[in-house]
C-alpha cells in the first residue's frame, strides 16, 4: 500500500512539486499503478529464466546501460539507484 | 509521393527541389492549422538544402536515393542549432549545441527538412495528444488521434506534407501511429540505427525508425541509417547489407507464425483484416505456423516497469540548472522543483513517479528486478517462437485510431501497446503496415516481427504484401486524403 506520505516522499526526491490534491490523485495513481506491476511478480517466480544468470551479452547490456547513466550522474555513483539518490539528494557531476 | 516518384522527377528535371520544397511548404501552412503534425517548419533552412540539392543534380553529383527528398524529424531528435523540445515545455526554444548521428547522416545525403514532427512529450504517451503543442490529428479523420508518440511523424506522411519521417519507438511509437495513419513505421533492431542526439525515454528499448508511404521507401531510408556509429556505445559492430535492392516480393516458403496471445481483445474488423493479410501470403506460397508466446502476456507491465525506472533517471538531468527552462525559485532545490514542476507534463510526472517508485530501496527487489528477469523470459520467448517461424505476424493495434480527447484511463492507455511492446523488451525488429480498413473507414495494421537484423526479411514479405493487394492499403494510389 502506497501512503500519501510515501507518494510525498517519492515526489520530493524525483523534484517534482506537487499541491495536495496532486498529490491525492498521484498517490491513488501509484496505487494503480503498483497493482498493475503487481503481476510481474507471479511471472517471475514461473520464468524458466528466474534463476538463471544473465548472459555475458545481456550482463553487458546493462552494464552499458548503467554506464550511460551513471555518466549523467554524480561523480563516485556505483549504480543507477545509487547515482539517482545521491543526485536527487542535491549533488552533481 | 513515395521517394522513389520523387527521386525519378528530381533526376529527369520534371521538377526541381526547390520548386518542390516550396510547393510542400505551401501545402503545410494550408494543412498544418488543422493536422498539427508539424510543431516547428524550417522553411528557411529547407529551402537553402533544396538550392544545394538542386546544384548537386545539375552537376550530376547526387548524393543517392534521399538526396533532395523532403522530410521531417520527430522533435526528439536533436538538430543542431534548430529549436529541438520534445514538446515539453521545459525544453522550449532549446537550441542543441549537436546533432543527432541520424540527422548528420542523413544531411550528408541530401535531405530537405521541412521542421520537426509533432510528438508525445518526452515519447510518453500513445494518443500525440501529451504535447504541449497540442496533438497532432489523423489525416484520415481529422476528430481522431494520429496516434502516438511519433503522431506527427505519421501524419504529415500520410498526408503528404512529407516524402518520409523519422521517429523514436520505445513501446510501439512508431508502428502505433502508422497503424492508425496508415503508414509503414519500421522499428529496426536494437543498435543497428545510431541513437546518438535522441533524447532518450528508456535506453533499453529506444529504437529510431523510418514512417514511409510504403515499404521500398522503408527500406531506401533504413539502408541510408543503418551504419555503426561510434558516438552510440550499443550500435552493432557486425556486417550490415542494403536491402532495398533486395526486394523482390517473394514469399515463397517463409514460415509465418501466428500466435494466439497477440490477438488478444483486438476488435472484429482488426482480427478479420490481419487475418485476411495472413491468408493473403499464404496464397502467395508462405507458410502459417501456430507459434506460442508464453509471458508475453505480462510485456506491458514489464515494459512500464523498466520503461519508467528509466525514464525517471533520464528525465532527471531536466533540473533548469544542467538543462531546460527555469521557473523562479531562490536555492537550487527550489529552482529544480519549480521548473520540473511547471515544466513537466501530467504523463511524465506520473512516470518520473512510478520510476522513482520502482528503484527506491523497498521497489528496486520487488518491482525492477523481477520485471528484469520477466523480460529475459519474453525475449526468450520471442526469440524461441523466431527458431519456429522467420516472422510473426499480429495486429499492431486492438482498435483503430480512437476519438480526441476521449481521455482514456492511463491504465487502459498503456495497454493499447500491448501487441507491440514485445519487440522493444527483445530488442528485435518489427514493422506495422497498413493491411485493412474497418467500418468507419480507418485505416488496420498488421504487424510483422523478425529475427534480429532481419529487416530484410520484414520488408520483403510487407513489399510481397503490398504487391499482392496492388498498394490497395498504401497511399500511393489513394492521392491526397485531407
Amino acid at each position: 500500500m502506497i501512503t500519501l506520505q510515501t507518494t510525498e516522499k517519492l515526489a520530493e526526491m524525483a523534484k517534482i512539486k506537487l499541491n495536495e490534491e496532486e498529490l491525492c490523485k498521484a498517490q491513488k495513481e501509484l496505487c494503480r499503478l503498483a497493482d498493475f506491476a503487481e503481476k510481474v511478480s507471479e511471472a517471475a517466480l514461473s520464468a524458466d529464466v528466474a534463476e538463471e544468470a544473465p548472459s555475458e551479452k545481456e550482463r553487458n547490456e546493462d552494464r552499458l546501460f548503467c554506464e550511460m547513466n551513471i555518466k549523467s550522474l554524480p561523480k563516485g555513483s556505483t549504480n543507477i539507484k545509487d547515482g539517482f539518490f545521491r543526485m536527487e539528494a542535491g549533488e552533481r557531476k | 509521393m513515395t521517394i522513389s516518384e520523387i527521386r525519378s522527377l528530381l533526376d529527369e528535371k520534371k521538377i526541381s527541389c526547390t520548386e518542390l520544397t516550396k510547393e510542400l511548404i505551401k501545402r503545410i501552412k494550408e494543412k498544418n492549422d488543422k493536422l498539427n503534425a508539424y510543431c516547428l517548419i524550417t522553411e528557411e533552412e529547407a529551402l537553402n538544402a533544396a538550392e544545394q540539392a538542386d546544384k548537386r543534380i545539375a552537376e550530376g553529383r547526387v548524393q543517392g536515393a534521399l538526396d533532395g527528398v523532403p522530410m521531417s524529424l520527430k522533435d526528439n531528435i536533436c538538430t543542431k542549432g534548430i529549436e529541438t523540445t520534445c514538446c515539453s515545455e521545459i525544453l522550449r526554444g532549446w537550441l542543441p549545441p549537436y546533432s543527432a548521428s541520424v540527422w548528420d547522416i542523413l544531411k550528408s545525403s541530401g535531405a530537405v527538412m521541412l521542421g520537426k514532427a509533432n510528438m508525445d512529450e518526452f515519447a510518453m504517451g500513445s494518443t500525440c495528444e501529451n504535447s504541449c503543442f497540442g496533438g497532432a490529428k489523423n489525416p484520415y479523420d481529422l476528430q481522431r488521434v494520429a496516434g502516438g508518440s511519433s503522431g506527427g511523424s505519421a501524419s504529415c506522411v500520410a498526408a503528404e506534407l512529407a516524402a518520409y519521417s523519422l521517429g523514436s519507438d520505445t513501446g510501439g511509437s512508431i508502428r502505433l501511429p502508422a497503424a492508425y495513419c496508415g503508414v509503414v513505421g519500421l522499428k529496426p533492431t536494437y543498435g543497428s540505427v545510431s541513437r546518438f542526439g535522441l533524447v532518450g525515454f528508456a535506453p533499453s528499448f529506444d529504437q529510431i525508425g523510418p514512417i514511409t508511404v510504403n515499404a521500398k521507401d522503408s527500406a531506401l531510408v533504413f539502408d541510408c541509417l543503418n551504419v555503426q556509429d561510434k558516438k552510440d556505445e550499443t550500435s552493432f559492430s557486425g556486417e550490415r547489407k542494403p536491402i532495398s535492392s533486395s526486394l523482390i516480393g517473394d514469399v515463397k516458403g517463409l514460415k509465418i507464425g501466428l500466435s494466439q496471445e497477440l490477438f488478444e481483445g483486438a476488435g472484429e474488423d482488426i482480427i478479420r483484416a490481419v487475418n485476411e493479410a495472413a491468408e493473403t501470403l499464404k496464397k502467395a506460397g508462405a507458410e502459417i505456423v501456430k507459434i506460442k508466446l508464453p509471458y508475453i502476456d505480462y510485456a506491458t507491465q514489464v515494459y512500464c516497469i523498466i520503461g519508467s525506472a528509466q525514464a525517471s533517471c533520464n528525465l532527471s538531468r531536466f533540473d533548469s540548472v544542467r538543462v531546460g527552462n527555469r521557473a523562479g525559485g531562490n536555492d537550487s532545490s527550489e529552482i529544480m522543483t519549480l521548473a520540473r514542476a511547471k515544466g513537466f507534463g501530467s504523463e511524465v510526472k506520473r512516470r518520473i513517479l512510478m520510476g522513482t517508485m520502482v528503484l527506491s530501496a523497498d521497489g528496486r527487489a520487488e518491482y525492477y528486478e523481477k520485471a528484469q528477469k520477466v523480460r529475459r523470459a519474453i525475449t526468450a520467448s520471442i526469440n524461441n517462437a523466431l527458431t519456429e517461424c522467420d516472422i510473426i505476424l499480429s495486429p499492431a493495434s486492438a482498435q483503430t485510431a480512437k476519438k480526441v480527447n476521449s481521455n482514456d484511463d492511463f491504465i487502459k492507455e498503456y495497454k493499447t501497446d500491448a501487441y507491440l511492446v514485445g519487440a522493444n523488451l527483445a530488442g528485435v525488429p518489427a514493422l506495422s503496415m497498413p493491411c485493412g480498413f474497418d467500418h468507419n473507414g480507418l485505416p488496420i495494421g498488421v504487424q510483422l516481427i523478425g529475427k534480429k537484423h532481419g529487416e530484410g526479411e520484414l520488408l520483403n514479405c510487407a513489399y510481397a504484401f503490398e504487391q499482392l493487394t496492388q498498394n490497395a492499403y498504401t497511399l500511393r494510389e489513394r492521392g491526397s486524403i485531407i
